[in-house]
């Protein structure tokens, strides 16, 4: 296995293509693990930690951090490459194509801005929490839960509004 | 096109100021203030408020004109920008405050231990459910199984301990633990210090020795914030004298009153993927600070742990 990096300059996305985002570098031919973060020292720090980054690169806040890990220089070469067209297509598109407002359905909750880069995504940690079987408040947490489930099938509430960030 | 704002942040300029267009979203554009360390935002939206905030509200607005790097300049409250037919008149809107320091929280209510509850449990069941990097109730039991948790844990803890002895120096260095941490352009440890201060704000109340280190820590939280995204850092500026969105405002109302607190979470919780989860569990840890109320969960187990 081998982890490649690259940096992207004062790039801010919405969560909605983050995801997006980071589900199709994923599931790129011979990548293991991918993460798209802001470069703060924090998030570098934990990289490192990680094993994703072999070691600290200078932190730049206002840019985003690309790491993935896969099977040889190759996989993660092609990766990154893909990942750098995929960012600048949806900046073509947000920019100048459709540009404005999008519409999401409320039961996505997703009608605007705030905007999140992507986490990495773990298979296994998802497995173990169903496995665990959510909340482990008893009755309660039940209750609440089965709350959270209804509004979403109905598409309850009014979709989030939010900001970028 | 010229559009009226539905309502403006209370730290909004309303007459004359001029700023370059510094990122652009689908329903919202930041603006970063001329000469100014900090960022405005024009946001296109039915209801949610910021203390920066300029909002609109319109079906299919077009944003597409507008790119990062174009100058925005408001003359005699009208903002305009450059290459752009879009113009939005700031006159005569209402002005949206936040009044989180004025809710006097008093968690030692039975209505506001029981709206704290089914917040608890509401925020937890989504973080479960939305299979969360950081899920509250983990935090306090040792059940952590991301990275970005197990980072978090000890610094929210010491976070805690640190408030509650009034230890200014140790909160810092725990607050330096979480700055810029995580993911999203308002990483999830900004998005815990956000709410965590709105919990602090809401019950301060006048209780000088609160307010005094709430401030101070601010002050300082603000030099710390320079470790974070330009975005992250304006929301966190903003939460240092007590400005909150009005999502996370409601919430604290909510909870304060013991009103409307299931439909409040709810919101607040849905804003952006993780940071409304992340803000209400700061901010629900919060509101456990400075008062001895057992029967909130793991108030034991905090102090325990810490």
């Amino acid at each position: 296995m081998t982890t490649s990096q690259r940096m992207i300059k004062n790039l801010y996305r919405d969560s909605v293509s983050l995801m997006q985002f980071s589900e199709k570098l994923h599931a790129l031919d011979g990548i293991k693990q991918a993460s798209a973060v802001m470069a703060t020292e924090n998030n570098i720090s934990l990289l490192v930690e990680a094993g994703l980054l072999a070691s600290a690169v200078p932190p730049s806040p206002n840019d985003l951090l690309i790491v993935v890990e896969g099977r040889d220089e190759a996989s993660t070469g092609a990766a990154l490459e893909k990942a750098e067209a995929m960012l600048k297509q949806k900046s073509a598109d947000a920019y100048a194509g459709e540009g404005g407002v999008r519409r999401v359905p409320p039961a996505q909750h997703r009608d605007g801005a705030r905007v999140h880069v992507v986490c990495q995504f773990r298979p296994d940690i998802h497995a173990r929490r169903v496995r665990r079987g959510g909340g482990a408040q008893g009755i309660a947490t039940r209750s609440a839960r089965d709350d959270v489930q209804r509004q979403r099938q109905h598409g309850g509430g009014d979709p989030a509004e939010t900001l970028c960030a | 096109m010229q559009l009226r704002a539905a309502s403006i942040g209370e730290t909004v300029p309303r007459e004359t100021f001029d700023a370059v267009i510094q990122s652009v979203f689908d329903t919202a554009v930041n603006l970063r203030l001329a000469d100014e360390d900090r960022l405005i935002t024009l946001l296109i939206s039915e209801g949610y408020e910021l203390p920066q905030g300029i909002r609109i509200w319109k079906n299919d607005l077009s944003l597409q004109t507008l790119t990062p790097g174009l100058r925005a300049a408001a003359r005699g409250g009208v903002l305009r920008f450059d290459s752009s037919p879009l113009a939005v008149d700031l006159r005569g809107a209402p002005v949206w405050k936040c009044r989180v320091p004025e809710l006097h929280a008093d968690m030692n209510l039975a209505v506001t231990q029981k709206a704290w509850s089914i917040a608890w449990d509401l925020l937890n069941v989504e973080q479960e459910i939305s299979n969360a990097d950081i899920i509250a109730d983990d935090l306090f039991q040792g059940n952590l199984d991301s990275p970005l948790s197990q980072r978090i844990a000890k610094p929210v803890l010491h976070l805690i301990t640190s408030t509650e002895h009034y230890n200014l120096e140790d909160a810092l260095l725990a607050a330096a633990k979480m700055i810029g941490l995580g993911p999203g352009v308002t990483p999830s440890g900004d998005d815990i210090l956000i709410g965590f201060l709105a919990g602090l704000w809401s019950m301060a109340g006048q209780d000088q020795k609160q307010l005094s280190f709430i401030r101070s820590f601010g002050a300082e939280l603000v030099q710390l914030s320079k470790g974070t995204s330009e975005i992250s850092r304006t929301y966190i500026y903003h939460a240092t004298q007590g400005q909150f969105s009005s999502s996370l405002s409601q919430l604290a109302e909510a909870i304060a009153t013991g009103d409307g607190v299931e439909e409040a979470t709810q919101t607040a919780m849905r804003v952006g993927h993780s940071s409304g989860m992340d803000s209400v569990t700061g901010l629900l840890i919060g509101l456990c600070i400075w008062n001895e109320v057992s029967t909130i969960p793991h108030r034991g187990r905090i102090k325990e742990v810490t």
